[in-house]
């Protein structure tokens, strides 16, 4: 099988042609490795290529499955990772010059179950520094260059997962992991037009990956179409001893038939605060989705999400930070609002942090009484498509990470997958997103995928990217 | 954020305390920044969660667990 037989091709589409031995894993971790390294660079996607381990992986999964051993759906795909997690065979950069040399002896808990599911690491993926967990307001925040979105080259492919969201975009790996903080997964899954689920907290281990909020750190797959993600988070969901937040809740992925109506809440204010071009796709895939459900508006409880969150935020990462703050060392950064940025939060009063912590928990209870009446709350992925890479952002901190689900979602750790909706006029993706209550992510993932079996959005793909057939 | 009106003293107050921390590590102009930052990221963040009422029994989740190793 030649490139253009299987880039693009769903994890589920390629584990079928792995499985009936089809295209051999070598054969795959070849082609994506060549793309990798080739087309990576073009986005500022890659950081580290890791071609040792990729077919070392690759050679024990073809010898495994020519003996007769399938290990599953993810048995001989390559992926990326992104380099705030651990992995043995390469540096773990979290995306920031003082942090470029850093080498762990282990994997991370991501990694490992990866590996133990037969998955492939083709290398460690780009991000902007320090999961842009400090202060950062354009995207030349790190040492790799800014992140190009392979739909506009002139635009952001969105943070802080930056390499894992083109580098799917772009064909160069079948899927990718990422994190999500407060908007890492959907933000770069939106902007450059693929799926990505932001798990439940605590569904996905976050051992061996950078910690920058203890309570809202999230890893989660970042693929071609919703139903890959449910490959890749079965993967990597499940207890771990080195999490103490990981649930001892088992999930296995198994997408609901289709035969039966949704119901869904669209959060008054999601989709005002969209963008033109971003609503009129929303609204256009609304009218898709009243086929399968019905749809109605919600009020939230009003309560002032942005300061519970961003209270919670400082203050763990202000402790987490604390001796990088104190050696000065945060002058190393790329971006010049990053050097200082993270001094400002070491003055987080305790009172304020757990008194954030006390109303999130108001917040949770009552927003759970809400969604309990619905299968999903419904918005768009982001209030907008891409930004221009060579300008600041043009709303402040608070007004950009002010986007009701996004905000809300993060806060109390609901899961939510995006999936794209259409194009701009500038031919940018477009998004949607569902949340869902907690580990509930078997819902909405089989609601994207029922929306993209409606569609075909996810077939669109950039085309500088596409392989000569 | 509330309608009341930010506290500049407060303000002042945590920078005086960042700055007698960290003072040689930062110019004059990254201090300005950071007095923003103290502004937008803490006091205006607390003068909002400090809006919502509270009850004794509002407890947060539980951050805390007794460890006990193997016996």
């Amino acid at each position: 099988m030649n490139a253009s037989q299987i880039v693009y091709k769903p994890v589920r589409q390629l584990a079928e042609l792995v499985r009936e031995r089809q295209v051999s894993p070598v054969e795959l971790t070849e082609v994506f490795l060549e793309r990798l390294e080739r087309i990576g660079p073009r986005y500022n996607a890659l950081v580290t290529l890791m071609p040792d381990r990729a077919m070392e992986e690759a050679e024990r999964a073809e010898r495994e499955i020519a003996s007769g051993t399938y290990r599953g759906p993810l048995h001989g795909i390559p992926y990326g990772l992104k380099d705030l997690f651990a992995a043995v065979g390469a540096p773990t950069s979290w995306g920031a010059n003082p942090f470029k040399e850093q080498v762990f002896d282990h994997d991370s808990t991501v990694a490992r179950k990866l590996n133990e599911a037969g998955a492939v690491l083709l290398g460690k993926l780009a991000l902007v520094e320090i999961a842009g967990g400090i202060r950062y307001k354009q995207p030349h925040a790190t040492f790799t260059g800014p992140g190009i979105n392979p739909w506009g080259g002139t635009t952001w492919a969105g943070g802080s997962s930056s390499g894992s969201g083109s580098a799917v975009s772009a064909g160069l790996v079948p899927f990718a992991i990422g994190t999500e903080t407060w908007g890492s997964i959907i933000t770069p899954s939106a902007n450059c037009g693929i799926a990505g689920l932001r798990p439940t907290y605590g569904l996905v281990s976050r051992a061996g990956g950078m910690p920058l909020s203890w309570t809202l750190d999230k890893p989660g797959p970042m693929c071609q179409t919703a139903d890959d993600c449910g490959l890749v988070v079965e993967a990597i969901a499940g207890p771990d001893p080195n999490d103490l937040a990981a649930t001892d809740r088992p999930f296995s992925y198994s997408p609901e038939s289709g035969d039966r109506r949704y119901k869904l809440a669209v959060p008054v204010g999601a989709k005002e605060e969209a963008e033109p071009e971003m609503r009129q796709n929303f609204e256009a895939a609304l009218s898709k989705l009243e086929r399968i459900a019905d749809i109605e508006e919600v009020e939230l409880p009003d309560y002032p999400y942005w300061a519970v969150i961003t209270a919670i935020f400082m203050g763990e990462s202000a402790t987490i930070y604390s001796e990088f703050t104190e050696s000065g060392r945060s002058s190393e950064l790329t971006a010049p609002e990053d050097r200082h940025g993270i001094y400002a939060r070491s003055a987080t009063l305790a009172t304020d942090y757990l008194r954030a912590m006390r109303i999130r928990k108001k917040i949770a209870r009552e927003v759970d009484s809400i969604m309990s009446r619905y299968d999903a709350l419904v918005g768009p992925g982001r209030t907008g498509v891409a930004m221009p890479l060579d300008l600041p952002f043009v709303k402040g901190f608070k007004e950009r990470a002010g986007e009701v689900m996004g905000t809300l979602g993060n806060l109390i750790g609901l899961p939510a997958v995006t999936v794209p909706s259409g194009f701009s006029q500038d031919e940018l993706p477009t998004s949607i997103q569902f949340m869902g209550r907690p580990y509930d992510e078997n819902v909405i993932l089989s609601l994207a995928a029922a929306y993209q079996s409606m569609t075909s959005w996810h077939e669109h793909h950039p085309p500088d990217t596409i392989p000569a057939p | 954020m509330s309608d009341t009106e930010i506290d500049e003293a407060e303000i002042d107050l945590r920078l005086a305390m960042l700055r007698h921390w960290y003072g040689d590590l930062l110019s004059e102009e990254q201090w300005a920044e950071v007095r923003e930052g103290v502004r937008e990221e803490l006091v205006e963040v607390s003068d909002d969660i400090r809006s919502i009422e509270l009850g004794y029994d509002d407890e947060p989740f539980p951050l805390f667990a007794p460890y006990r190793g193997e016996d």
